[in-house]
């Protein structure tokens, strides 16, 4: 058989099984979206492991958007979460449903303040560009894989060597590499390992030009020409742990990052309902520190506090008029 | 261009059929401006490097032909010596031995101010400029004549499939086979297509897959545990081995489908039953180089014990140097020397002992002892090649020597803060196997060979899974070729 011929019957055998295989490769999220745009949407909510993760000794395991479900009797709540995602996959799927012409009622949107260390920046299989370019290109969706094996997609700028030498801050001084900080070292006291994590995770300064604030701003421009209503919260940390580790600076920071957040997207016509210090130390799990992950209590009161502020949401735009 | 892009997929076909299109006159210049274009797409500004040293060596192989006394041939490869090294040195070494010298002097109490040099490596510099240097050698050498065609000249020093990353050719076997007309032959361009298949899944699927743990840990090795850092040493042994052959495995199907047979670079290393072993099946095209170019020349192992030992460290040190500009490379290559000294001394002693064991009446056993010490002592010198730092190497040993266990959390709780899920680490130890087992099954030959072997079914289930595997579960994060930064 004439080679041409063999490298065109190989490629069509292996494109009529990519198709189905390729999809099959997306991630849940992605693959129940057509489903859920069918029942139609009402609370679409956004979220990352905050959402989902639970202590072993809850009874209740249910979400924060499963909880949220139940106190909103008359609405119904679809969470789009995975641990890690973060505003630009946010974005992407927003992207996709205007695309679409979905409009769901409200949208809910988290600002975890961990966001915007470097992190989670950095870290390459937290930047979801399979997801991302997947929603940007529907009919491509099956060969997203293919297209960023072979660059034509890009795939994450910083690579997992870059990552763990990406600098920490803490308010806009460097203070070390994620190398020389995430990990314990020989003559760590009890809590000098988490203090340093608390560090990474929590303590640089927020400012306009961060990345992940422009990908805000972007999902407060699509989400008004979609023209539903917004709620966007700061997700709450364990200031109470943070500030006993890092004395007189984490719960400084903590608030001057949430208060510039407010005012920054108060100035857009948003209102930023800001949770992150509303839970005790008590309330919060997490196998390696305490950070910003609920037990039952901490997620049942995150989806109160939610449920208000849906009740009085309005269209984007309007809280700044 | 790096193989696995969309750019060399489009760039290659593109190359293939003009080449062949062509008349034979013109193809040198097609190749040849491919070849440029390929180097260009990483940084065109380097291109004036590799046309500086294609033309003082080609100068300098003139000269030398036409030279009647020994001492002007030898006043020429002077020049080659000259530019090529002091490229390679300015490039590469300047900055290292800035470095040394500082430290030198601080030593003896004198002040030294001069700031160190940050200048940007070109890719391939180390390869092209070996290859060119073979060169001039084997025309002072009188091994074959100076090539007068200027184009062939530089096609050759620049040959697209192998210019950045070898095998380093030899003159003598490659520039005739770019004189030939080369005929377009399906049953070699799909032998060809065969190895770059299995080179992408080698690298894509295999390495860059393993790069991830291996990235992580080294890149803080004092936040992991001794098994960890094992792992991801046995990981980076196979990383390496991966990376470097699959890329050696692309440019030589690449160089089969337009016609022209490379050298073969690996032959299955992890096998080896003794470094000399190992240095004979691992890049074969630098070995042999090292070999015949300076190993010989010195004298090889035709001369007192003594020297012998000196040539030997010589050789080896300076291979260590050649992969890069730092102690770690240093002592990388003297630990494989120390290893090969040591091996032939205690020859005698190992025999006796095996016999007095009983060893010997199991050969199996004899073989699989040879193979299994000949990867530890290898995997402990692959410390110091990936580590950053001599202080990083000894922790890094230090956290193996103190025990082999996963800390705490185990491992789920590595791979957590490496953002590796356990199928993927599963899946990297899978493939460590499969690789293993093919290359037992495939013995001496070549995988695409063995693949080819294999009935029409089979084999067309085997391209099918390969590619579907490249596509569906290589690695989408990058990871340069290795080899890209010697």
């Amino acid at each position: 058989m004439n080679l041409a011929i063999r490298i065109g019957l190989l490629a069509a055998i292996v494109v009529t099984v990519q198709v189905p295989l390729g999809w099959q490769r997306l991630p849940r999220e992605l693959r129940e979206l057509d489903e859920r745009i069918e029942r139609g949407l009402d609370v679409v909510q956004f979220a990352d492991s905050v959402n989902a993760s639970y202590a072993p000794s809850d009874t209740d395991t249910r979400s924060v958007a499963q909880m949220l479900d139940a106190v909103l009797e008359d609405r119904h709540v679809d969470a789009i979460h995975h641990a890690a995602y973060q505003p630009a996959v946010y974005l992407a799927y927003l992207e996709n449903l205007r695309a679409r012409g979905v409009t769901p009622k409200t949208v809910v949107v988290p600002i975890n303040p961990h966001i915007f260390s470097p992190n989670w920046t950095m870290r390459p299989d937290w930047q979801f560009e399979r997801e991302r370019f997947a929603l940007g290109h529907p009919r491509l969706a099956s060969f997203v894989d293919p297209l960023m094996i072979f660059r034509a997609v890009s795939a994450t700028e910083a690579s997992m060597a870059e990552y763990v030498d990406a600098p920490v801050y803490e308010g806009r001084q460097v203070v070390g590499r994620l190398t020389s900080m995430a990990g314990p070292r020989s003559g760590d006291r009890e809590g000098d390992q988490t203090a340093r994590i608390f560090t990474c995770h929590y303590m640089a300064q927020v400012h306009r030009w961060m990345p992940r604030v422009s990908d805000l701003e972007a999902i407060l421009a699509c989400v008004e020409s979609m023209g539903c209503e917004l709620v966007v919260y700061i997700t709450p940390i364990d200031v109470e742990e943070g500030e006993r580790l890092l004395p007189g600076r984490f719960r400084n920071q903590v608030r001057a990052n949430a208060e510039f957040l407010v005012r920054h997207f108060a100035g857009l016509g948003v209102t930023v309902h800001d949770f992150s210090a509303h839970c005790e130390h008590a309330r919060f799990y997490w196998p390696v520190a305490p950070d910003e992950h609920l037990d039952e209590q901490g997620r049942a009161a995150l989806a109160g506090w939610i449920a208000d502020a849906i009740r009085t949401a309005e269209p984007v735009g309007a809280a700044g008029e | 261009m790096l193989f696995n892009s969309w750019q060399y997929i489009l760039f290659f076909p593109v190359v293939v059929a003009a080449y062949f299109t062509l008349p034979h006159r013109a193809r040198w210049a097609w190749l040849l401006g491919a070849s440029y274009v390929f180097y260009a797409c990483w940084k065109p500004a380097y291109l004036i490097l590799i046309v500086a040293s294609t033309l003082v060596d080609y100068v300098v192989g003139l000269r030398m032909d036409g030279a009647e006394s020994k001492g002007s041939r030898k006043a020429w490869l002077g020049v080659s010596l000259a530019v090529n090294l002091g490229l390679l040195f300015t490039f590469k070494y300047l900055g290292f031995a800035n470095e040394v010298l500082r430290g030198l002097l601080h030593s003896l109490g004198w002040t030294y101010e001069v700031e160190g040099f940050d200048l940007l490596l070109p890719v391939g510099i180390s390869f092209y400029t070996f290859q060119t240097l073979s060169y001039s050698i084997d025309v002072y050498r009188g091994d074959r004549k100076a090539e007068r065609h200027l184009g062939y000249f530089a096609l050759y020093v620049s040959y697209f499939p192998q210019l950045v990353a070898g095998p380093i050719e030899r003159s003598t076997r490659l520039l005739p086979q770019l004189w030939a007309e080369a005929k377009w032959s399906e049953s070699r361009a799909t032998e060809g297509l065969r190895l770059i298949g299995l080179g992408m899944f080698k690298k894509v699927v295999i390495a860059d897959r393993l790069a991830v743990f291996v990235d992580g840990v080294y890149g803080d090795p004092e936040a992991y545990p001794g098994g960890a850092a094992l792992l991801a040493t046995v990981f980076f042994a196979f990383q390496i081995y991966c990376d470097f052959s699959a890329y050696s495995d692309i440019a030589i199907g690449s160089a089969k489908v337009l016609g022209h047979d490379l050298m073969r670079n690996f032959d299955r290393p992890y096998f080896a039953t003794s470094i000399g072993d190992f240095c004979s099946r691992r890049h074969i095209s630098l070995s042999t180089w090292f070999r015949d170019y300076v190993y010989i020349p010195l004298g090889g192992n035709r001369v007192r014990e003594v020297r012998w030992f000196a040539n030997i460290a010589i050789v080896f040190v300076v291979s260590g140097l050649w992969h890069g500009a730092s102690w770690c490379f240093v002592i990388w290559g003297a630990l494989h020397g120390t290893y090969f000294a040591v091996e032939r001394v205690t020859r005698k002693l190992r025999v006796t002992c095996m016999r007095a064991l009983g060893i010997t009446r199991w050969p199996w056993l004899q073989h699989s002892l040879a193979v299994v010490t000949t990867f530890t002592l290898v995997l402990f010198a692959w410390i110091f090649f990936r580590a950053r730092s001599l202080g990083e190497a000894g922790l890094v040993i230090e956290r193996i020597a103190s025990g082999w266990g996963l800390g705490d959390g185990g491992l789920k709780r590595t791979l957590s803060s490496l953002g590796m899920r356990g199928s993927e680490f599963d899946t990297s130890v899978g493939l460590i196997v499969l690789l293993l087992v093919v290359q037992a099954l495939h013995g001496k030959g070549l995988a695409s060979e063995w693949l080819a072997r294999l009935r029409m079914p089979v084999r067309w289930a085997a391209y099918v899974l390969v590619t579907l595997v490249i596509l569906n579960y290589g690695v989408t994060q990058e990871v340069p070729f290795l080899y890209f930064q010697f």
